[in-house]
């Protein structure tokens, strides 16, 4: 299958592409495509989103699985951080803000499973409202994903975070689709702004696949006049305005280019997880590996034994331990912390008081001054003073 | 409020964002710092983000500095009002200018934008102070253990507590960061979100403030001048103690990882929590410095006190502090006047302090005045007589502030309302009153002044209801107000006088419903006339009423003049409805009226019985000398009235009876006429029309279904011979019915059952009833005698000649469930084999061919098979595909025969043979057996696939090589009954298809032959 692919970006007012919030990537020889949308709300969201994006196209998500996703996030933070100066080199102010609440992101991605002379099978990823909007060839119906109508982007949209300490496995769920794709069919990734004018027909006056089709005519020349009009005279709102539109088509011309498919992560990226993830079993470090574990499909292909029940008791204390976390956090400022740290660890002790993951979890609770936690004498020593467990945060 | 990411976006775009009027300010830029990542250069404001605000500094357009402050946390509503009144206040004070610097507040301040939304948010505008916190000068000078600055700074900082306190200013969050030290060394405050001013006393507080700077009990710190006693203390003990020993900055500061100092300065919230243990305190408790030591003792004890009794100990910077403060006190109240305030103000402290002894006289006089006050106060409270206590008032009082408000209000309105009182001024006596009652109520007044007050009050609101009534022009306010004014002898004016009695006359009349309308109407038109007219409004309702009242008074002459005719008619037409009503009519003239109405109302509704009721009372009055008498007319009336009642009369009585000939023979002519109830109306109708159809049976019959149907089913009382008659034609009239349901439902029936219900209907049927058969019913039976014999032939396996002579196609539409279906099946076979013959002996070989394909079974056709034969063959000789096109065309495989023809709808027309040959054709052999194809050379065969269908066949056949092509086309009719055949289509070249048997020959139609040369088209007919 080939593609018609156009990119489309363009800007708040008053802005320039410097402060654009939206970012947009692709590697279409490879079949992937992917949108994000940073909070505004949030500290360099634009760096965060880019990294999402840039990373998509580069080591793509495969699956919505939590553990996937977690596992996915930490490369995610790694690259991310690479780019940006140390905390204590920002401005106090920022550098407080930063820390605290990090950068956010919504995110909606395409991946090329299959791509065949008469169908492209892909598939959908998102969270947030970033969107996916297609019209089959032919029809009049735009059918959309993860959100389907306009009143859902009146809620506040889930992001992903770059704090590993705001991420929630059960919060932050990614949604998957599969589609097939036919020649002429249409399909465009939008971060919100467009995906609701979209679906909302404009300002009333025009229908969802009237709007479609006038985005999907835009060329790159053409986009700011558009969405500057849309704003002036249709209802567009003034925000961040990015899409990438693909034309499925049967035929090679001018404008298609071939699709091309990604059915699995590279070779040195599956070498690399699986020497982490035995790196972590060596280690007992459960939570790491159930993380690096992810869905299992890196692992597949590969000779490696895991042993009945190894990765459920691994999702068990990776659970039990970001859960415990969690809730423990914002107890750490009240006059009572040490009393409802300890019913709290009372709940969880058993699951977690061998395990080294939770040596610098139990160091804090120690601290605080929570009975009868069991602090290993090797845990003081290999904690080193610039490792040592911060307030409400997460350590790993 | 929008977050700070918000306010440093609209930051970015002050052409478009800010709101100030100020175009220095909506064409500058803010100052921004450069962050670098990876991915290049990120720029962001530079800000500084406190509780409540963020301040940016700012770039004017022509280069100024400025400091912009923007609330990020929802402000109070007053918020606003706050920053007036500080602003307002610090402009006044001399001695804050120079600690403070001038701001604007601006509600409509900036445009922040967040998920799209803009909002207007506020926004204050201040100079921009360049110098360092004073943290960092502390950290700066203990660094380098400059002394001297540290005791300059030291010295400024008591400058400035003793001109807020002589501001009477709080800060509210006096800290580090708060207090800035220009590079001259002056210190300026900023960040006035809680600050105390005297305007803003009664306010709520603003909790602001930093825990170091605090006392644990923060929360509850009072909001006035003292909010500051304890951070001002915290502050002035640090900085006297750095000064003293700069080297309890390297043991006791905080610094962060770069090395740059916390907020705090020395102290912490731990120290005031815990100043027992706290190191620096006991540090601070051995200082060399006496100073020292006695603030930290200061500070240790305020620690440990309720928030509410830290006062910040002044007489430690300054021993004549309490006696400038206790002279500063007299002199304020001095100049305010203000006695009460002069003698508080004067303290023991000060009778021997020099400069106050020259306000001595002063502080004398105020408490010679405060005794003449209280002695007065307690005659006001003691004395029951405003006389007594206006009596008692002391001169002295005279120009003292310390009379209250309602003091000086008894004084002045008490003198006034006694000489209104006096001089019968009830105006003046009111206002005065009501002026006194604002604070005292009346409870000042004794009995008598109470009782003189409210006579005048009562005048006063009878004249104020006289001029009320007066203004409004209503009747009946005016003439109420005049009655009352009249009884409480306020004379008004003669004008008024009369004004008032032709209100109270009309008002009175048109108040009274059984008032005289000859006297109402006087009223009416008195008012009316008078020159006064114009001052009275009479409402419309008072209007209409006097109108009625003359309405009244015109009909009543009407029918008195009626009644002086003495005719009948003529006082029924002068009746009117206004009569009722009317109190002048004299009872004979009203019986009168009632007679004529009475007769016309009868007359008016036919009703006879009234009439005749009335007929005798109308005699007597014709009788008098003065009655009514009636027209001839009337009289006929009366008479027709009398004899319909004499009909009616006899009709009723024999009604009576009940029986039907009696209450028939009652019925008079003049009864038509005449109302007679429904339920009369139709017993009589009954009796007539069982009379009348006594001697017919299907109308008596009739007639007694409707008695029977009607409510009076029981009322007539037939006799014996009657009752016996009904009975029988009743009963055989059901006879009659069941037998017409048989007829209707029986044919539905299956097999024979239908017919021989029929039957058995009919030869129930009695005698009498046979005479009612119709032709129709004839017919049936005759049809159920007939389906009765078919299926007997059909069970007898009776020859089909027997079979077709009894059977009719009515015979099947009328008994549809007579044959089951495979009776029904042999029944349509015979028939058809009869169709058959009878188109043989017609010649009509089509019809034959036709059925034949219709019959299933050969079998059946064994019989006719020669004849079908010869059928099949005269017919196909008739059959001709029409419109043949051909067209021999040269192409690069070969030559091509084109061929193209249509399909009708000829059912016998779905076959075309065509064959090709570059010699020419042999004549086909007829018929043509499938075999004998071959021989023939190249052909096809081509079949329509439906029985019916038609269109256009074009064929386009590959010839080979040729130049001349021979061609014959012709239909094909094949032998194909008996086979059950449908329409199938078959294409064949050389081949033979399996539909038809070898043995069974092809009937050839037509042939229509051509020799096409190459290149040429024929068309065949």
């Amino acid at each position: 299958m080939f593609a018609e692919i156009s990119i489309l970006e363009y800007w708040k007012s008053e802005h320039d592409l410097n402060t654009l919030e939206d970012a947009c990537a692709l590697d279409a020889g490879r079949g992937l495509f992917a949108v994000a949308d940073g909070a505004g709300t949030t500290l360099f969201a634009r760096q965060w989103a880019m990294t999402l994006v840039e990373l998509f196209v580069s080591c793509p998500l495969l699956s919505a699985d939590p553990f996937e996703l977690d596992w996915w996030l930490g490369q995610a933070r790694a690259r991310y951080t690479e780019g940006l100066p140390a905390p204590e080199r920002l401005p106090p102010a920022v550098r407080q803000k930063w820390q605290r609440e990090g950068s956010q992101a919504t995110l909606a991605a395409l991946r090329v499973v299959e791509s065949e002379p008469e169908y492209a099978l892909v598939k959908l990823l998102a969270i947030g409202d970033s969107c996916l909007l297609w019209r089959r060839a032919g029809s009049e119906v735009v059918e959309s994903f993860p959100l389907r109508s306009p009143a859902e982007f009146d809620r506040p949209p889930l992001c992903l975070p770059s704090q590993a300490a705001l991420f929630r496995r059960s919060f932050h769920r990614l949604q998957e689709q599969w589609l097939r794709l036919g020649p002429n069919d249409c399909v465009m990734l939008a971060t919100d702004a467009l995906a609701r004018w979209i679906l909302a027909g404009g300002d009333g006056s025009l229908t969802p696949n009237q709007c479609f089709e006038l985005v999907a005519r835009q060329m790159p020349s053409s986009w700011q006049t558009f969405v500057e009009e849309g704003r002036a005279l249709r209802g567009l709102a003034d925000d961040d305005c990015t899409a990438v539109v693909l034309t499925c088509r049967r035929t090679l011309s001018e404008r298609a280019i071939l699709l091309g498919t990604t059915q699995s992560y590279q070779a040195t990226l599956l070498q690399e997880r699986r020497r982490a993830f035995e790196e972590a079993r060596r280690a007992g470090d459960r939570r790491r590996m159930a993380v690096l574990y992810g869905d299992g499909t890196a692992f597949q292909e590969q000779d490696l034994v895991i042993l009945p029940g190894e990765i459920e008791l691994a999702r068990c204390v990776a659970e039990a331990l970001d859960e415990l976390l969690w809730q423990l956090r914002p107890l750490l400022n009240r006059a009572d912390a040490a009393e409802q740290a300890a019913l709290l660890w009372q709940s969880y002790a058993p699951l977690l008081a061998a395990e080294p993951c939770s040596a610098s979890l139990r160091r804090t609770l120690a601290a605080l001054g929570v009975p009868g936690v069991a602090v290993e004498i090797n845990d003081s020593e290999e904690a080193q003073p610039g490792e040592r467990p911060v307030r409400g945060e997460r350590t790993e | 409020m929008p977050g700070r990411l918000a306010f440093d976006e609209a930051m970015q775009f002050p052409r478009s964002r800010l709101l100030v009027p100020d175009p220095e300010l909506r064409e500058g830029q803010v100052e921004m710092v450069e962050i670098k990542t990876r991915r290049g250069l990120i720029r962001r404001p530079w800000g500084l983000e406190g509780g409540f605000a963020v301040v940016y500094k700012f770039r004017t357009r022509s280069g100024q500095a400025r400091a912009l402050r923007c609330f990020h946390v929802d402000m109070k509503p007053d918020t606003e009002e706050r920053y007036r009144r500080i602003a307002a206040y610090f402009a006044a004070q001399t001695a804050l200018q120079a600690v403070t610097v001038p701001f604007t507040y601006y509600r409509e301040g900036i445009v922040v934008k967040e998920q799209g939304r803009g909002e207007v948010c506020p926004l204050i505008a201040m100079e921009w102070v360049e110098g360092r916190t004073l943290c960092e000068a502390v950290h700066l000078y203990c660094n380098q253990g400059n002394r001297v600055a540290l005791r300059e700074l030291s010295q400024r900082w008591q400058e400035l507590v003793l001109a807020m306190r002589a501001s009477r200013m709080a800060h509210g969050d006096l800290a580090g960061s708060n207090i800035l030290v220009r590079d001259d060394g002056r210190l300026v405050l900023v960040d006035y979100d809680g600050v105390y001013i005297p305007p803003l006393a009664g306010y709520p507080p603003v909790l602001a403030g930093q825990e170091d700077y605090q006392h644990p009990q923060m929360r509850q710190r009072p909001y006035n001048e003292e909010t500051d006693a304890f951070s001002a203390l915290v502050i002035t003990t640090a900085l006297k103690a750095l000064a003293s020993d700069p080297t309890l900055w390297q043991r006791y500061a905080r610094l962060d990882a770069q090395g740059n100092p916390s907020e705090s300065l020395l102290f912490t919230a731990e120290d005031f929590a815990d100043p027992q243990h706290s190191r620096l305190f006991q540090e601070l408790l051995r200082a060399r410095e006496p100073l020292v030591r006695k603030l930290t003792e200061e500070l240790q004890a305020a620690c440990l006190q309720p928030v509410q009794q830290v006062c910040f100990p002044f007489a430690l910077l300054d021993p004549n502090y309490g006696y400038k403060q206790a002279l500063k006190g007299l002199q304020e109240a001095i100049a305010n006047d203000d006695d009460e305030a002069i003698i508080r103000a004067w303290q023991p402290l000060l009778e021997k302090y020099g400069p106050a002894q020259s306000a001595l006289p002063r502080v004398e006089l105020a408490r010679r005045r405060l005794a003449a006050l209280r002695s007065w106060r307690a005659t006001i409270a003691s004395s029951a007589s405003l006389a007594a206590i206006l009596a008692s008032y002391d001169s002295v009082l005279d120009g003292t502030r310390a009379l209250t408000e309602s003091e000086r209000c008894l004084l002045s309105e008490g003198r006034r309302l006694l000489e209104a009182l006096t001089r019968r001024d009830d105006e003046t006596a009111l206002e005065a009153a009501a002026a006194l009652s604002q604070y005292y109520g009346l409870k000042l007044l004794s009995a008598q002044e109470q009782a003189q007050l409210q006579e005048a009050r009562e005048r006063q609101r009878l004249r104020q209801s006289w001029r009320e009534a007066r203004r409004s022009g209503e009747i009946e306010a005016v003439a109420l107000a005049y009655l009352q004014a009249q009884r409480a002898g306020l004379l008004p004016s003669e004008e008024e006088e009369r004004l008032g009695k032709l209100a109270a006359r009309f008002w009175e009349l048109v108040t009274d419903p059984a008032a005289d309308d000859e006297a109402l109407l006087e009223a009416y038109e008195a008012i009316a006339l008078s020159p006064l007219a114009a001052e009275l409004h009479i409402s419309a309702e008072q209007r209409q009423r006097a109108e009625l009242a003359e309405r009244r008074l015109a009909a009543l002459a009407r029918l008195r003049m009626a009644l002086g005719s003495r005719r009948l008619r003529a006082v029924a037409e002068a009746d009117d409805p206004l009569l009722e009503t009317c109190t002048a009519l004299a009872p004979e003239e009203k019986e009168r009226l009632e007679l004529a109405r009475r007769f016309y109302a009868a007359v008016e509704a036919n009703d006879d019985a009234s009439l005749v009721m009335l007929g005798e009372q109308l005699e007597q009055e014709a009788a008098t000398s003065t009655g009514l008498r009636l027209s001839p007319e009337e009289w006929t009336r009366l008479e027709l009235a009398r004899k319909r009642w004499r009909a009616y009369s006899r009709f009723l009585s024999a009604l009576h009876s009940r029986q039907p000939r009696l209450i028939a023979a009652a019925a008079h002519p003049l009864l038509a006429e005449m109302q007679l109830s429904a339920n009369e109306r139709t017993l009589l109708e009954l009796a007539q029309e069982f009379v009348a159809a006594y001697e017919d049976d299907r109308r008596l019959v009739a007639f007694y279904e409707r008695l029977l149907s009607s409510p009076h089913s029981a009322f007539f009382q037939f006799s014996p011979e009657e009752q016996q008659r009904l009975h029988l034609l009743w009963k055989q009239e059901q006879q009659w019915r069941t037998f017409e349901q048989v007829l209707a439902t029986a044919p539905q029936e299956p097999a024979e059952e239908g017919p021989r219900r029929i039957l058995a209907a009919y030869n129930a049927l009695p005698e009498a009833l046979l005479e009612r058969l119709s032709a129709e019913h004839r017919c049936l039976l005759e049809q159920a005698r007939q389906a009765l014999e078919l299926l007997h032939l059909l069970r007898q396996e009776a020859s089909p000649e027997q079979l077709a002579a009894i059977y009719t196609p009515e015979l099947l539409e009328t008994f549809p469930s007579l044959l089951n279906s495979v009776q029904r099946q042999r029944l349509e076979r015979v028939l058809l084999l009869q169709e058959l013959q009878r188109a043989w002996r017609a010649c009509d070989y089509r019809r034959m061919l036709l059925i034949a394909r219709a019959i299933p079974q050969p079998q059946e056709l064994e019989r006719y098979g020669l004849q079908l034969r010869v059928a099949a063959r005269r017919l196909a000789e008739m059959l001709q595909p029409p419109g043949v096109l051909l067209a021999l065309r040269p192409a690069i495989d070969g030559n091509h025969l084109i061929i193209s023809w249509r399909w009708t709808t000829d059912p016998l027309l779905r076959h075309v043979l065509i064959c090709w040959h570059t010699q020419a054709l042999p004549p086909l052999p007829q018929p043509l057996y499938p075999g004998q194809l071959e021989q023939i050379g190249h052909y096809r065969i081509v079949s329509h696939p439906e029985p019916a269908g038609q269109g256009t066949a074009s064929l386009n056949l590959t010839v080979g090589s040729c130049t001349l092509l021979h061609v014959v086309v012709c239909a094909l009719l094949p032998e194909d009954w008996g086979q059950g055949t449908s329409g199938r289509f078959v294409e064949q070249d050389g081949r033979l298809s399996d539909w038809q048997a070898a043995d069974r020959p092809w009937w050839l139609g037509r042939a229509l032959c051509a020799s096409l040369v190459l290149g040429t088209e024929v068309a065949l007919s």
